[in-house]
């Protein structure tokens, strides 16, 4: 097909439409010129041998004026060469390429798809390629829309992860942290690095981990409890988990869960007497006779 | 006496040895030797180690610093160890690594404290 182009293109009279045997190519023609989408076709050496109406006004000439020419001819430098590089490869493979362009026209962000097909003779030599441009703005503003949500979404998750862990030092060398929320595995690497960075950075000896608002709690759950227990112990610190309601204290129970190692406490208050307990520290009503 | 940066010094009965930041595994082979060595010298009754300056642990580390415990423990003393940094502890617990029965504080002065408690 291209082959008749060609010598079409060169310059042959056009004849009316349905008459004679350049009828079909006629057909095809006004086909072309009639596609909403911008058409053409380039030779081996991305030279132009073909294009539809639609792509010759985008550059204000009509399309015999766009054959012969080549990109360097119509775009701009490093724009002509990126499409020259496109054709080689898509000229050096067997499939369609589609490619995504961005840019800016009179100020405003637009976006083209491009799709090129090698174009083949009969023995299956390519000859050259054909090029489908059509504009895709709203479709790439919807999915930008679509990520910048996500990433919003993402961020405001990371936030509520922050808030709902907080560190307080109840007394010299106690600290305590109230749980809020379930506790996976990446809320757990959270709360592990925020209570030993507290502990250091306090000098505190006790941790109290009190999990009155951790809603359920599973072997999972336990397993990261257990973790952050171990973790602290490392830094020469304890943990006394409290907050373990009766509810708690029977699940664990029945999944065998082992918290031998570790004292808990049914409320933070009662975990507080155990921290002063293990700082040797007591506490007396005031002298009243003073 | 600092070799390969890892220093060792007696208090009273008691030997303090500092790890140098980033140990690579001869150092911390060096560990065990030095710290046998000195406590057949010094009859030292504890050892505390300060890692503070390290901050990451490997399984090779951890192991040595197990063996290095119970050898110690053997000998009749107690080991403390000191100053581990938080993301150490993390990656300890995560590794699921043991420290073959040592101790732990936050610093050395408590390490000492301890130390002294086990008299």
């Amino acid at each position: 097909m291209s082959a008749d182009l060609e010598r079409k293109a060169a310059g042959q009279k056009e004849s009316s439409i349905g008459a004679g045997p350049l009828a079909a190519e006629d057909q095809v023609r006004l086909l072309l010129d009639n596609l909403p989408q911008k058409v053409f076709a380039k030779n081996k050496d991305s030279v132009y041998v073909l294009c539809n109406k639609n792509y010759a006004e985008g550059f204000g000439l009509e399309p015999s004026q766009i054959i012969g020419k080549n990109d360097f001819d119509l775009y701009p430098r490093d724009l002509a060469e990126k499409h020259r590089a496109d054709d080689v490869k898509v000229m050096a493979g067997t499939a369609p390429v589609t490619i995504v362009e961005r840019y800016t026209e009179n100020g405003e962000r637009r976006a083209s798809q491009i799709m090129k097909t090698p174009l083949k003779d009969a023995e299956g030599v390519v000859t050259g390629l054909l090029g489908i441009r059509w504009d895709v703005t709203d479709q790439v503003n919807a999915e930008d829309a679509r990520l910048a949500a996500e990433d919003l979404l993402r961020k405001q998750a990371e936030e509520i992860l922050a808030i709902s862990t907080p560190v307080v030092q109840v007394w010299d060398g106690v600290v305590a942290m109230p749980l809020i929320g379930t506790l996976d595995s990446r809320r757990t690497q959270q709360v592990m690095e925020q209570l030993l960075q507290r502990i250091v950075d306090s000098r505190s000896s006790v941790a109290l981990v009190d999990i009155t608002g951790v809603p359920g709690v599973d072997t999972q759950t336990a397993r990261h409890l257990i973790e952050t227990v171990a973790a602290v112990r490392l830094l020469g610190a304890q943990v006394v988990l409290t907050g373990i309601r009766p509810t708690i204290a029977q699940t664990l129970v029945h999944l065998g869960v082992d918290l031998s190692g570790v004292t808990t406490r049914s409320s933070l208050a009662a975990g507080l007497r155990v921290a002063l307990d293990l700082l040797n520290l007591q506490v007396v009503p005031k002298d009243r006779s003073r | 006496m600092i070799e390969k940066g890892i220093s060792v010094i007696k208090v009273h009965d008691v030997l303090m040895v500092t790890m140098p930041a980033d140990p690579d595994d001869s150092t911390i082979s060096a560990l065990q030797e030095k710290v046998l060595d000195a406590m057949e010298r010094y009859g030292a009754r504890g050892l505390v180690l300060d890692i503070s300056a390290v901050d990451i642990v490997d399984s090779f580390f951890a192991r040595t610093l197990a063996e290095t415990t119970r050898m110690v423990a053997l000998l009749g003393g107690c080991t403390v160890i000191a100053g581990m940094r938080p993301s150490v502890a993390i990656t300890t617990t995560q590794l699921g690594l043991s420290l073959g029965g040592a101790m732990t504080a936050l610093d050395v002065d408590r390490a000492l404290d301890l130390v002294g408690d086990t008299a």
